[in-house]
């Protein structure tokens, strides 16, 4: 049996059907939840955020306009949570991680798999706010420029630009561990 | 052509940067939502499909009430139209106040009232709200009932004089004797010039001997 799309399920749950919703949330539920986690990096903060987001998903759902793409739709809500979030915590730090180190982990003291990773998230944490939602846009969330410079609320130029900034520097990061 | 083509070898070079660190991004670790978390969220969703679904049968409602709204506007607007549901005109012969606001849209209009009888019942309406017609109908009720009070009284007035038309000599000169000893004078003259004209033959007593001239 073909698998539906995001849309046919999008377009079924908005219809009422609850089995189109749980197909929904089971296919993005990892990577959204990533993606916030990423920009917050505290676990509680991003479980608050996460689900936030996913119940304004389902508010929203009535204005869900069929054939929109469902994946920018539904990243954009949760990046207007995070940003609403962002400056209701601290305005004048707009947009700035929360923790930007795992503690205990340090890159001299890793080997192997968990090294390149812990490098690989001090990376993303050193990345200015913008550019780490392009490229989380890209890596958690599988879009495309055009749909990133949707979400962001940018044009394409500028989405390419962020995003390539931030793979330029997380590409330099792990170069320096191989090194 | 050539910031075309730095363009095009940037992009190819973002590309191949970007799958080099999307397999690196997928070997970390896959942070997942907890199950309450999912929980919560599924619970949500099945909340708010519960409750759209609960708030049909209120739209349903909301349709059938409008239509019997509408179906009981269409009735009172039509009902007056029918001459058969008018009220019967009143047994003592006043006109109803209907029957009067017709009467007076015949004499008005009568070929407006054939031709349109959608107007005539809004003629009928606002002769039935307006002041006028209802202060008469007290008037002629009260008319009515003077007339009624009038032949009742001629009425009872005639059945007397026939009762005492009637009355035998000797029961009528009782009455006048008693009248006699009530002191009623008037009466008693009354009375007597009354046997006279009744009975001109029939003796009268000593005591009324001397009957009026």
């Amino acid at each position: 049996m073909r698998e539906r799309s995001d849309e046919e399920l999008m377009a079924n749950w908005a219809a009422g059907e609850f089995g189109a919703f749980e197909a929904l949330y089971e296919r993005h539920r990892g990577p959204l939840y990533r993606y916030v986690l990423r920009q917050v990096s505290d676990p509680a903060t991003a479980n608050d955020l996460y689900q936030g987001s996913w119940e304004k998903v389902i508010r929203a759902r009535r204005s869900w306009s069929p054939g929109a793409p469902f994946r920018a739709w539904l990243y954009r809500i949760a990046h207007n949570h995070v940003v609403d979030h962002f400056r209701r915590q601290r305005p004048e730090t707009e947009l700035q991680p929360e923790c930007t180190e795992s503690p205990g982990e340090g890159p001299e003291q890793a080997l192997g798999r968990e090294h390149r990773e812990a490098r690989l998230k001090e990376a993303l944490a050193q990345l200015s706010p913008k550019q780490r939602e392009a490229v989380l846009l890209k890596l958690e969330g599988g879009l495309d420029l055009q749909s990133i410079a949707n979400v962001l609320g940018v044009n394409r130029e500028t989405a390419k630009s962020r995003l390539r900034y931030a793979v330029a520097q997380l590409k330099e990061a792990l170069k320096e561990r191989e090194s | 052509m050539t910031r075309k083509t730095t363009l095009s070898t940037n992009d190819r070079r973002l590309s191949k940067d970007l799958e080099q660190l999307q397999s690196d991004w997928e070997r970390m670790e896959r942070a997942e939502p907890p199950g309450l978390l999912d929980q919560a969220v599924l619970n949500t969703a099945r909340r708010d499909l519960e409750s759209k679904k609960r708030r049909r049968p209120l739209k349903w409602l909301g349709g059938f009430a409008t239509a019997t709204v509408a179906v009981l506007a269409i009735t009172v607007v039509w009902l007056p139209e029918r001459p058969a549901d008018l009220p019967p005109p009143d047994a003592t012969g006043v006109p109803a106040p209907q029957d009067k606001a017709a009467a007076l849209m015949q004499e008005s209009a009568p070929e407006a009232r054939d031709t349109a009888p959608r107007i005539d019942v809004q003629k009928t309406r606002r002769l039935n709200a307006a002041p006028a017609p209802a202060a008469d109908a007290p008037a002629l009720e009260m008319e009515a009932r003077r007339g009624e009070k009038g032949d009742f009284m001629a009425s009872e007035s005639d059945a007397v004089l026939e009762e005492e038309a009637l009355l035998p000599p000797e029961a009528w000169i009782k009455q006048l004797l008693a009248l006699k000893q009530e002191g009623r004078i008037e009466e008693l003259e009354a009375g007597l010039r009354a046997f006279r004209e009744a009975y001109p033959e029939h003796p009268l007593p000593g005591s009324l001997g001397q009957s009026p001239p």
